[in-house]
């Protein structure tokens, strides 16, 4: 009986660093569309990791997020931002005000605060998932640096939704998830935030010719 | 007493005699990825064979280093040989040396390389030097802290006992930390090995060539002997990446069955690995020099995170 509670808890250790990775690639690439395809990673993981919690609570209502995540976060929101890529003709490179070599030495200390934080919590925690809280917490913060440090529209979003995935993780890892009617609200939450940034973000395009949103503090005509 | 003869010679022939077969497969897998034939899979063989054959030219104002280095740079790569478990999970040299000493008898060789390539003057030796001793710099801490994650979770900097712990418990290779060490060694050692994302291996353009850059002073027995050690070093490379990571199937004594299935599983996941690299050189371009260190910082916090869960989880 301990031996599968021990390997059951390692496979999603190891989802969860892998999810850690895939946000790192956020803040340490400087090409967009390899952005895209992390958070799309990313939310694959997730979505594995969520069923897998699923199947290993038995807990019936996490398979229906489950299937919503993997419909909305896999399918639809890396598409959806793919298309924005494509339509408002993004070729440069994203810029961030400060170097990609700082910005991953930052990073790694956010994640070091994150496990030091959680310290005092996961140490009484039995076996059972202690990487997961650490590393959601990690995940969140990451994704708010990347939503400071950057300075075009698109790559806020995308730091958004690793924050949205960060909190997902963490109701999901701690206790087996918030309730549905929350989730769902959720879900439709991120999905309209991600449609209103999408829009904002050819509505800048169009009126600036940039998406960069330095100019955004330009009144003058 | 038989164990002691014929292991040492098994692993340095078996070292020896695949390194260039290795370098022949990675290049015949990229020609077919770009619907190429590709030259023969013995290729490497030939042209060791040839340079072996001619005779060498060295530099008027070269001194003793130039002529040394090609030996150095060979027998380290053999001495390494011997401290990694290939076959076997027993090593020849287990009572002398672990793993740090691996590390540093590459970096033995790679300083005697940087030196020879300023020795003869030439200016593009001199780039390629500084430039391999900044990728290196920058690639070491990541190794190291890499493989002490994998010491510290085995408890022992020894090879040997590092494959045969992780063999005993398989249960320790799926802690999250290992598979982070693992993520940032494979990224070191493409740096080390000098492939595709940091240094190309085939052109000599003189902007962006690294370890060419430093042996393009050497020719005839001595560029076959560098060559056939920097090979030998992807193979190695590649061993103790193989041998902790996927370290099932290794003969744990010598009987002469273990060793045949260990060959075969040997081959097999050597093989997976250099195809790995072979679709990652072709979907890949090489890095401006100057992204190199975002690479290897990616690869050192991984390895800094790989130590720090350690740590904090266990």
């Amino acid at each position: 009986m301990e031996q599968p509670i021990i390997v059951n808890s390692r496979v999603i250790d190891i989802l969860a660093v892998l999810m850690l990775m895939s946000t790192i690639i956020l803040v340490g690439t400087s090409r967009l569309k390899t952005c895209i395809w992390a958070y799309a990673f990313r939310s694959f993981l997730l979505t594995v990791a969520s069923g897998l919690i699923a199947y290993f609570s038995g807990l019936h209502h996490i398979y229906i997020t489950t299937g919503i995540s993997l419909l909305l976060k896999v399918i639809f929101l890396p598409g959806l931002l793919f298309y924005i890529v494509n339509k408002t003709n993004i070729k440069k490179e994203i810029e961030s005000f400060i170097s990609y070599t700082l910005s991953l030495l930052l990073s790694c200390g956010i994640i070091l605060i994150a496990y030091y934080a959680t310290l005092s919590i996961i140490q009484f925690e039995n076996t059972f998932m202690r990487h997961c809280l650490p590393v959601s917490f990690a995940i969140t913060l990451i994704g708010f640096f990347a939503m400071i440090t950057r300075k075009k529209a698109i790559t806020q979003v995308l730091g958004l939704v690793a924050m949205e995935d960060g909190l997902f993780f963490a109701a999901l890892s701690t206790s087996y998830g918030m309730p549905l009617i929350v989730e769902l609200g959720l879900f439709f939450d991120v999905l309209v935030s991600v449609i209103i940034m999408g829009i904002y973000v050819y509505r800048i395009k169009e009126s600036f010719d940039t998406i960069d949103t330095a100019f955004l503090s330009e009144l003058r005509e | 007493m038989v164990s002691n003869i014929v292991l040492p010679i098994l692993q340095i022939v078996v070292i020896i005699g695949l390194s260039p077969l290795v370098k022949g497969f990675i290049n015949k897998i990229e020609a077919r990825l770009q619907c190429r034939r590709g030259a023969s899979l013995f290729q490497p063989y030939y042209n060791l064979i040839k340079l072996l054959r001619k005779d060498a030219v060295v530099s008027e104002t070269a001194s003793w280093i130039f002529t040394a280095t090609p030996y150095v740079t060979f027998v380290s790569a053999l001495i390494i040989a011997l401290l990694v478990p290939v076959l076997s999970s027993q090593v020849p040299l287990n009572f002398t040396g672990d793993v740090i000493l691996i590390i540093y008898s590459f970096a033995l060789g790679r300083f005697f390389l940087a030196l020879s390539s300023l020795d003869t003057g030439s200016a593009f030796g001199g780039m390629g030097g500084s430039r391999e001793m900044t990728v290196s710099s920058m690639a070491e801490p990541a190794m190291m802290l890499s493989i002490l994650t994998i010491s510290l979770t085995a408890g022992s900097t020894n090879l040997s006992d590092i494959t045969n712990t992780l063999l005993n418990n398989s249960i320790l290779l799926m802690n999250p930390s290992l598979s982070l060490a693992f993520a940032a060694l494979a990224i070191v050692i493409i740096a080390e090995a000098g492939r595709i994302p940091v240094d190309n291996p085939f052109t000599h353009l003189e902007l962006t060539m690294i370890h060419e850059g430093m042996i393009l002073e050497f020719s005839g027995r001595y560029l076959a002997l560098i060559e056939w050690a920097s090979s030998m070093k992807l193979l190695l490379l590649l061993t103790i990446l193989v041998n902790t990571s996927l370290p099932w199937g290794i003969a744990r004594g010598l009987t002469f069955s273990g060793l045949v299935i260990s060959f075969g599983l040997y081959l097999a996941k050597i093989g997976f690995f250099a195809f790995l690299i072979a679709i990652l050189e072709s979907s890949f371009a090489k890095l401006r020099l100057f992204r190199v260190p975002n690479l290897l910082g990616t690869s050192f916090i991984l390895a800094i995170l790989a130590i720090i869960s350690f740590y904090v989880v266990s």
